[in-house]
C-alpha cells in the first residue's frame, strides 16, 4: 500500500521509505535542489530542497531527507521557502568566481541552473575569498576549491560507492573544504567525483578547454576495456572524442566509471593509430590501398594452405573483437580453412575455466524455455550486490572488473559478510571479514578444505550424483595436509564454510589470480564442487578478463566451442549441415600447443598480439620467425606483432565500430554506436569479411546485426538480450561434482614467483596509447616485497631469471603490494616485455638479483 | 502572347515573376510565380533560440525591420505572459511608426517612378534617409536596426534622438503635402491610378486584404484601434479611408497615414515615461553589461540567457500588429525549451498579393505596373 500525502494540494501516492523530494520528482513536482543526486542519494547538505511540512516541525525541512508519512501536507513554494531558499543560494554566490566564461561545468552548472531558475540578481553579500589554491598537481583531475559550494557529492560517492576514500572535508564553517589532506590527490583516479560534481570544482584535466558542453553530442556505446560492460557516452565534437561521460539514470552502471573507462578514450585519436594498409616490400613496411592489401593477404594465406596444407593457417582472435567480428574470424577458420585453426587468449586462464564449468555443470544452453548449465550458476552484478555471503577468491577485483569491485563494495556496506583470499594483499581486504592468504599452488588445497567442512546440502536442495563418493575422498584428507600453502588456519575453513552454508544468496567470485597462475581448470573444479554443496541461490561470478572475453568465446573463437557454446564433439553435425563443411575430427589443439606440433605456417592475428600480452612470448617469437613464415594482423596500432607482419590491416576503434557488440561477464550486450566516424578504416567484421572473399569464402553481411541474426539462428542462446537471459527460469540439475587432484604436502621452497598482474589504469595495447591513464602510470614496474627487496639490496632495478633465455632486466618498485616471494608485474607496456620470463601461464618461477 | 514580366523586372520590386498572357495589350491572364527569395525562414526559426529569430524577422518585410520585430516580440512577450515595461513600449510605437512613414516613402518613391513621375522619388528618398539616420542612431543598423528584445529594448533611446526625430515628426505634415502636390492632381498620375483596380468591400474580406489596401476600399480597420497594443490606446490619430477602393484612393490612404503617424510619434515623444526599457526578470532580460563583469549572479545570467536561451513555458499564440504593408502576424508554438517548435508568419505581402489576377485581368499591360504599386508587395515577406 502507497502512503497517500498532498503536495502544494495534490494528493499523491508514495512508496513506504521514500523521501519527499524524490516522491514527488516522480510525481513531477519540482523541488529545487543542488546536493541531491539520484545516484548518490540524500546528503542533505545544501538545504535547497526546504518545504514545510505539516504536521511537522515549525521550520521548513529538507525534502531529500524527510521520509513521507500518511496524511502528509507539504508546501514546496510557499513565501517563506521560497525566500529562504534565494537566500541560501545568495550565501553560496557570496564567494564564487566569475569563472563562467572559463568553467569547464558552465551550461551544465547546477549552480548557474539554480541561480537561474529562482531569478536571483542582486549580490547581497561580500566576503573575504578564501584564497584555497587550485590543485593543478593531481594527475587527470584538477580541482578548484574556489569554486566548490561544499555539497559534498564527491565526498560521498568516494566512500560510499567506490570505497576509495580520497577526499573527505577539512576545516569547519567558513573554513571547510574537499581535501586530499593538503596535497594532491593520490585515490584511484576513476573520477566518480567529476561526474558527480554539481559544478565545476571537480574537472576533468584531459577534457579542459577542448570543448564547450553545449558544443559536444553524446553517443552511448560500451566501454572497450574491462569485462564490466559499463555504459558510457563518448562526448564528440568535430569528430573526435573531447571526454566521457556517463548517465546515471540511464545506465545499468549508474552513472559510475573507472579511471580507464572515464579517461582511457585517447587512444581513438592516437597520433600512432594506422591509417592506412601496410604491405611487406623489400624488408620494410609500406603503404598500400586496401585492395593490394587484401590480395596480398588472401595470396599469402592460400599458399600457405596450398604448400603446407589447411591446418598449416591459424587464426587469433582478440577480447576486444566485437562478438560479430569474433564470429567471423572462426566461420572464416571453419568454413573457409575447414579447421579448428582458432584460439584466443583466453586460452591461459578464462577459457579452461568455463570449459571446467561446462564440464561440471554442463554448457550454457535453454533447454524447454529454463537456462540451464554453468550459466545458471552465474549470477550478475545485481545479484553479487545483493548477495550476504561473498568469498572473493584469487582475484583483485578493483582492477580486474571495476564494476563487480563496486558491486563488492555495496554487498559488504550492506552488512554482507566478505571474504577475500587470494596470495596478494587487494583493496577489498579492506571490506573483508574474514581475510586469507595462500602461496602459489595453495588454491586447490584451500578450495578443498573448504568442500570438507562444508555440511551435506539440505533438505529439498538438488543433490548432485557423486555427491557422497566426492565427500568421502575429502573425508580422508587432514586440513593441516590441504592448508599447508595457506595462511588459514582450521577455524578459518570453518567460518568460511558456515558463512557460505548459512547465507542466503551466498557468492564466488574469482578472477585472474586464480585463473592465469596456471592449473585455471582444476581450481574452478574445485570451486564448482564447492557450489555443488551450497543452495540453489549462490551465484558464480567467473571474471572474465577483457570486454569481450566471453563474446569471443560464445561466438565460437576457440577450437572447443562452436558458436554459442556448442561443443565440438555434440553440435560439429548440425554446424556441417548449416556450412557445409566437415568439421569432426579436426584437431582441437589451442595456440600454444600448435605451435610445440609444428604447426601453423601462417597467421592471422586480429587484435591479438602474442608477441606482449601472451604468456611465453619467447617461444611465439621463435616459431613466428621460421622461414617463410606469412603474419597478418589487424591492429589499431603498429604492435610487436603487427612490426613483424607481412601485411597490417587497420580496423576503425570502438568508436567508429557502429552496431558492434561485446558480451560483458554477465551476459549483457552493449552494442557500440558510431560516435567519432573513422573514414578509410573498415569495421573488423568488414575486413574479415573481405578477406573471405578474397579467399573464395564469401562472407556477406548487411551490417553486424545480420551477423548476429545468423548466429541467432544457428545457437539461439546467443540471440537473447540480457534481460530475457535472465528472465528465464532456471534449470539446476546435471552438475557432478568432480574429483580433485589433491596436492600431497611439499610447501614451498622459499623461492620467488613471479605474477603478471593488471593495472587499475591500463588494460594493454589501448590504455598505454591514451594520455590519461598514462599520466597516472607512465611506464611497467617490477613490484617487490620490501623486505625482500631489503634481503636482496634491490631498489629501483632488478634481474630477472626463468631460466634458458628467459631473463630481464626491468625498473622496480618496492611494495607492500606485492608479498614476500610474490613479484608483480604488468604486462601493457612495451618497455616491460615481462612475458619474456612466462610460458603457459601468467605465473612463473623466477630467480632475482639485483643488477 | 505569353510574356514574362519579371522576375528580373524593374517595377517588380524583387524577384516576382508574373506570367501574362495577353491578348493585344489586353491580359487576359495573369499569374503570379512566387518563391525566388524563399529562404525558409520559418524552418530556420525552429534550430534558433528565441532570440536568435528576432533578425531573421527584420529580413521579413525588410522596409519595416522594427514592425517585424514587435510583432514577433509581443508574440514571445504573450507567451511568456509578460509586458514590456512604459517606457519600452513608448519607444517601440515610435520606432515603429518612423518604419510605417519609412515603409510609405519607399512605396511613394518607386510607385511614382513605375508610373513615369520621376521627382517623388528624389523628395521621399530624402526623408526616408533622415529615418535610417535615426534608426543608426538608437541600434547601430540603418536598415535592420533589431532594436528591440524580448521583453524590451536593446538599450534605452540615445542622446539626440528626441531632438532628431521631434523635427521629422513636426516636418512630416508639409513635406506630404509636398508630395502630394507633385502628384494628386497631376492629370497622368490621375489618369494612371484612378479607376484602376478598383475593390469593394465584400471582395476585400473575401481576399482577406489588411491595411491600407483594405482601408483603401472604406474598411476601417487598423489592428491599432481594434486590438490595441503596446499602448496605441494612449494616442490619438484618425484611421484613413477611401471611396473608390481603386488604386488612387490606396495612395491617398497612406499619404494620410503618414501624417498620422507623424501625429502619433510626436505624442509619444512629448510624453515619453521614464523608467526601465526592459522587464525585469533575469530569466528573461539581459542583466546590465557592466554588471556581468562584477556580479556572478549577473554573470550567471546572461551566460545561460546566451548559451542556452530564454524557455517560455508550454503553449501556443497568435500576435498580429497593424504593419504598414497590413496584418503582420506571429503564430509560435513553445514546446517549453530555449527554441520555438513552430512559427507560422501571417506575411501581408504574401496575401495581398493573391489578388494581383483578379485586379489585372482584362485590363491593360501598363496597368499592372500601377497594380503591383499599389499593393506594396516586399517579395521577401512573400516569400519567406
Amino acid at each position: 500500500m502507497g502512503i497517500k500525502l498532498t503536495i502544494n494540494g495534490r494528493r499523491i501516492e508514495a512508496r513506504p521509505g521514500q523521501k519527499v523530494l524524490e516522491a514527488a520528482t516522480e510525481h513531477g513536482i519540482h523541488i529545487p535542489h543542488l546536493c541531491y543526486h539520484e545516484q548518490v542519494g540524500s546528503i542533505g547538505s545544501c538545504r535547497l530542497c526546504l518545504v514545510e511540512v505539516k504536521p511537522g516541525p515549525p521550520k521548513p525541512v529538507p525534502a531529500c531527507t524527510t521520509t513521507v508519512a500518511e496524511g502528509m501536507e507539504v508546501q514546496t513554494h510557499s513565501e517563506r521557502v521560497v525566500n529562504l531558499r534565494k537566500e541560501l543560494v545568495r550565501l553560496l554566490l557570496m564567494n564564487h568566481p566569475l569563472d563562467c566564461p572559463v568553467c569547464d561545468a558552465a551550461g551544465e552548472c547546477k549552480l548557474q541552473q539554480i541561480v537561474h531558475e529562482l531569478g536571483i540578481t542582486e549580490a547581497r553579500y561580500r566576503a573575504t575569498p578564501a584564497h584555497a589554491p587550485i590543485d593543478y598537481d593531481s594527475p587527470l583531475i584538477e580541482r578548484h576549491p574556489e569554486r566548490c559550494i561544499n555539497c559534498g557529492r564527491c565526498v560521498v560517492v568516494c566512500e560510499r560507492f567506490t570505497g576509495t576514500e580520497g577526499i573527505y572535508f577539512a576545516g569547519r564553517g567558513y573554513d571547510a573544504t574537499i581535501s586530499a589532506g593538503g596535497g594532491p590527490l593520490s585515490c584511484e583516479f576513476c573520477g566518480s567525483c567529476i561526474g558527480v560534481c554539481p559544478v565545476g570544482a571537480l574537472i576533468d584535466k584531459t577534457f579542459k578547454y577542448r570543448a564547450r558542453s553545449w558544443e559536444l553530442t553524446r553517443h552511448e556505446t560500451t566501454c572497450p576495456y574491462c569485462a564490466s560492460g559499463c555504459r558510457l557516452e563518448l562526448n564528440v565534437s568535430d569528430n573526435a572524442v573531447r571526454r566521457v561521460t556517463s548517465d546515471h539514470e540511464k545506465t545499468f552502471n549508474r552513472g559510475l566509471l573507472c579511471g580507464r573507462g572515464r579517461f582511457g578514450h585517447g587512444f581513438i585519436g592516437s597520433a600512432d593509430r594506422l591509417r592506412t594498409p601496410l604491405i611487406r616490400r623489400g624488408g620494410n613496411l609500406r603503404e598500400a590501398t586496401w585492395d593490394e592489401a587484401i590480395k596480398f593477404a588472401a595470396a599469402g594465406l592460400e599458399k600457405a594452405r596450398r604448400e603446407h596444407g589447411a591446418a598449416s593457417v591459424y587464426a587469433l582472435g582478440s577480447p576486444r573483437l566485437t562478438t560479430e567480428a569474433g564470429y567471423l574470424l572462426q566461420k572464416l577458420v571453419r568454413v573457409g580453412f575447414g579447421t579448428n585453426n582458432v584460439d584466443t587468449q583466453a586460452r591461459y586462464g578464462y577459457l579452461p575455466a568455463l570449459l571446467a564449468l561446462a564440464e561440471v555443470f554442463g554448457p550454457p544452453r535453454v533447454e524447454g524455455g529454463r537456462l540451464g548449465g554453468f550459466a545458471a550458476r552465474c549470477g550478475t552484478l545485481t545479484d553479487l550486490a545483493a548477495a550476504d555471503a561473498v568469498l572473493v577468491v584469487g582475484a583483485d577485483i578493483r582492477p580486474e572488473l571495476p564494476g563487480a569491485s563496486l558491486a563488492v563494495i555495496a554487498a559488504a556496506r550492506a552488512e554482507a559478510q566478505v571474504c577475500v583470499a587470494n596470495l596478494r594483499p587487494t583493496k577489498l581486504d579492506r571490506f573483508a571479514t574474514l581475510k586469507l592468504r595462500y602461496q602459489p599452488g595453495g588454491e586447490i588445497g584451500l578450495l578443498a578444505a573448504v568442500a570438507k567442512a562444508l555440511p551435506p546440502p539440505g533438505e529439498g536442495v538438488f543433490w548432485a550424483e557423486g555427491l557422497d563418493e566426492f565427500r568421502a575422498q575429502l573425508g580422508g584428507k587432514s586440513y593441516d595436509g590441504l592448508l599447508q600453502l595457506t595462511s588459514a588456519t582450521e577455524a578459518d575453513v570453518q567460518r568460511l564454510a558456515a558463512m557460505l552454508a548459512g547465507a542466503a544468496r551466498p557468492a564466488i567470485v574469482f578472477g585472474a589470480d586464480l585463473l592465469n597462475s596456471g592449473e585455471a581448470a582444476e581450481k574452478v573444479r574445485a570451486l564448482a564442487d564447492i557450489v555443488l554443496m551450497l543452495r540453489e541461490e549462490a551465484r558464480i561470478y567467473p571474471l572474465a578478463p577483457k570486454a569481450n572475453s566471453l563474446g569471443s568465446i560464445m561466438a565460437g573463437c576457440c577450437p572447443e566451442w562452436l558458436p554459442g557454446f556448442t561443443p565440438l564433439a555434440a553440435g560439429a553435425t548440425f554446424f556441417e549441415k548449416k556450412w557445409g563443411v566437415s568439421l569432426s575430427g579436426r584437431p582441437q589443439a589451442g595456440f600454444p600447443e600448435a605451435m610445440s606440433g609444428g604447426g601453423p605456417r601462417a597467421l592471422y592475428c586480429v587484435g591479438a598480439n602474442p608477441l606482449r600480452g601472451w604468456p611465453g612470448t619467447l617461444a611465439v617469437e621463435e616459431h613466428l620467425g621460421r622461414l617463410e613464415f606469412f603474419l597478418v594482423v589487424q591492429d589499431l596500432f603498429l604492435t610487436e606483432t603487427a612490426a613483424r607482419a607481412d601485411v597490417v590491416l587497420p580496423p576503425a576503434s570502438f568508436a567508429a565500430q557502429a552496431g558492434g557488440s561485446f558480451i560483458s561477464f554477465e551476459g549483457r550486450r552493449g552494442i557500440l554506436a558510431e560516435a567519432a566516424p573513422e573514414p578509410g578504416l573498415p569495421a573488423d567484421w568488414q575486413i574479415i569479411s573481405r578477406l573471405g572473399a578474397a579467399l573464395g569464402c564469401p562472407l556477406n553481411y548487411a551490417d553486424a546485426a545480420a551477423i548476429r541474426a545468423e548466429m541467432a539462428a544457428l545457437a539461439p542462446l546467443t540471440g537473447l538480450n540480457f534481460e530475457e537471459i535472465r528472465a528465464l527460469p532456471r534449470n539446476f540439475s546435471g552438475g557432478r561434482p568432480a574429483v580433485l587432484d589433491l596436492p600431497e604436502g611439499g610447501g614451498g621452497d622459499g623461492g620467488f614467483h613471479l605474477l603478471v598482474a593488471g593495472s587499475l589504469f591500463h588494460s594493454g595495447t589501448l590504455s598505454a596509447r591514451a594520455a590519461g591513464p598514462l599520466s597516472v602510470q607512465s611506464e611497467g614496474q617490477v613490484l617487490i616485497n620490501p623486505a625482500d627487496a631489503h634481503r636482496l639490496g634491490i631498489t629501483t632495478e632488478v634481474v630477472l631469471e626463468a631460466g634458458g633465455r628467459k631473463n630481464l632486466t626491468a625498473k622496480a618498485r618496492v611494495s607492500n603490494d606485492a608479498p614476500s616471494g610474490l613479484l608483480l608485474a604488468p604486462d601493457h607496456f612495451s618497455g616491460l616485455p615481462i612475458h619474456r620470463l612466462t610460458s603457459g601461464s601468467y605465473l612463473a618461477r623466477v630467480k632475482v638479483s639485483k643488477p | 502572347m505569353l510574356l514574362n514580366v519579371g522576375p528580373q523586372h524593374p517595377s517588380t520590386h524583387g524577384v516576382l515573376r508574373v506570367l501574362v498572357e495577353l491578348d493585344g495589350e489586353r491580359i487576359v491572364s495573369c499569374r503570379p510565380d512566387i518563391g525566388y527569395l524563399h529562404r525558409g525562414l520559418e524552418k530556420l526559426m525552429e534550430s534558433k533560440t528565441y532570440h536568435q529569430c528576432l533578425p531573421l524577422t527584420d529580413r521579413l518585410d525588410y522596409l519595416a525591420g522594427p514592425s517585424n520585430n514587435l510583432g514577433y516580440c509581443l508574440a514571445v512577450e504573450r507567451l511568456f505572459g509578460i509586458e514590456a515595461p512604459p517606457r519600452a513600449q513608448a519607444v517601440r510605437v515610435i520606432m515603429a511608426e518612423l518604419a510605417r512613414i519609412a515603409s510609405h516613402l519607399f512605396w511613394l518613391g518607386t510607385h511614382a517612378h513605375d508610373l513615369g513621375a520621376m521627382t517623388p522619388l528624389f523628395y521621399a528618398f530624402r526623408e526616408r534617409e533622415r529615418i535610417m539616420d535615426l534608426f543608426e542612431l538608437a541600434a547601430g543598423s540603418r536598415l535592420f536596426p533589431c532594436y528591440f528584445r524580448i521583453g524590451g529594448l536593446a538599450a534605452d533611446l540615445p542622446e539626440g534622438f528626441g531632438s532628431a526625430a521631434k523635427a521629422l515628426a513636426a516636418d512630416m505634415p508639409g513635406r506630404t503635402m509636398q508630395y502630394e502636390r507633385l502628384l494628386t492632381d497631376n492629370p497622368i498620375w490621375r489618369a494612371r491610378t484612378k479607376g484602376v483596380g478598383r475593390m469593394s468591400v465584400a471582395e476585400v474580406l473575401d481576399w482577406s486584404w489588411s491595411g491600407p489596401l483594405a482601408r483603401g476600399s472604406g474598411l476601417a480597420w487598423d489592428i491599432r484601434k481594434s486590438n490595441p497594443y503596446s499602448g496605441y490606446e494612449q494616442y490619438e490619430f484618425d484611421v484613413p479611408v477611401g471611396e473608390e477602393g481603386d488604386t488612387f484612393d490606396r495612395y491617398r490612404v497612406r499619404m494620410e497615414e503618414m501624417r498620422q503617424s507623424a501625429r502619433i510619434i510626436a505624442q509619444a515623444l512629448e510624453n515619453l515615461p521614464g523608467g526601465e526599457v526592459n522587464v525585469f526578470d533575469p530569466r528573461i532580460s539581459l542583466p546590465p553589461k557592466e554588471r556581468v563583469y562584477t556580479d556572478i549572479e549577473a554573470l550567471i545570467h546572461h551566460f545561460l540567457i546566451i548559451e542556452e536561451g530564454i524557455k517560455p513555458p508550454k503553449g501556443e499564440v497568435y500576435m498580429s500588429i497593424e504593419s504598414p504593408k497590413g496584418e503582420m502576424g506571429f503564430y509560435i508554438v513553445s514546446d517549453g525549451t530555449a527554441r520555438p517548435y513552430r512559427v507560422k508568419n501571417r506575411a501581408p505581402s504574401f496575401i495581398n498579393l493573391q489578388a494581383l489576377p483578379r485586379l489585372a485581368e482584362g485590363r491593360l499591360l501598363s496597368d499592372l505596373i500601377a497594380l503591383i504599386g499599389t499593393i506594396d508587395i516586399v517579395l521577401a515577406d512573400v516569400d519567406r
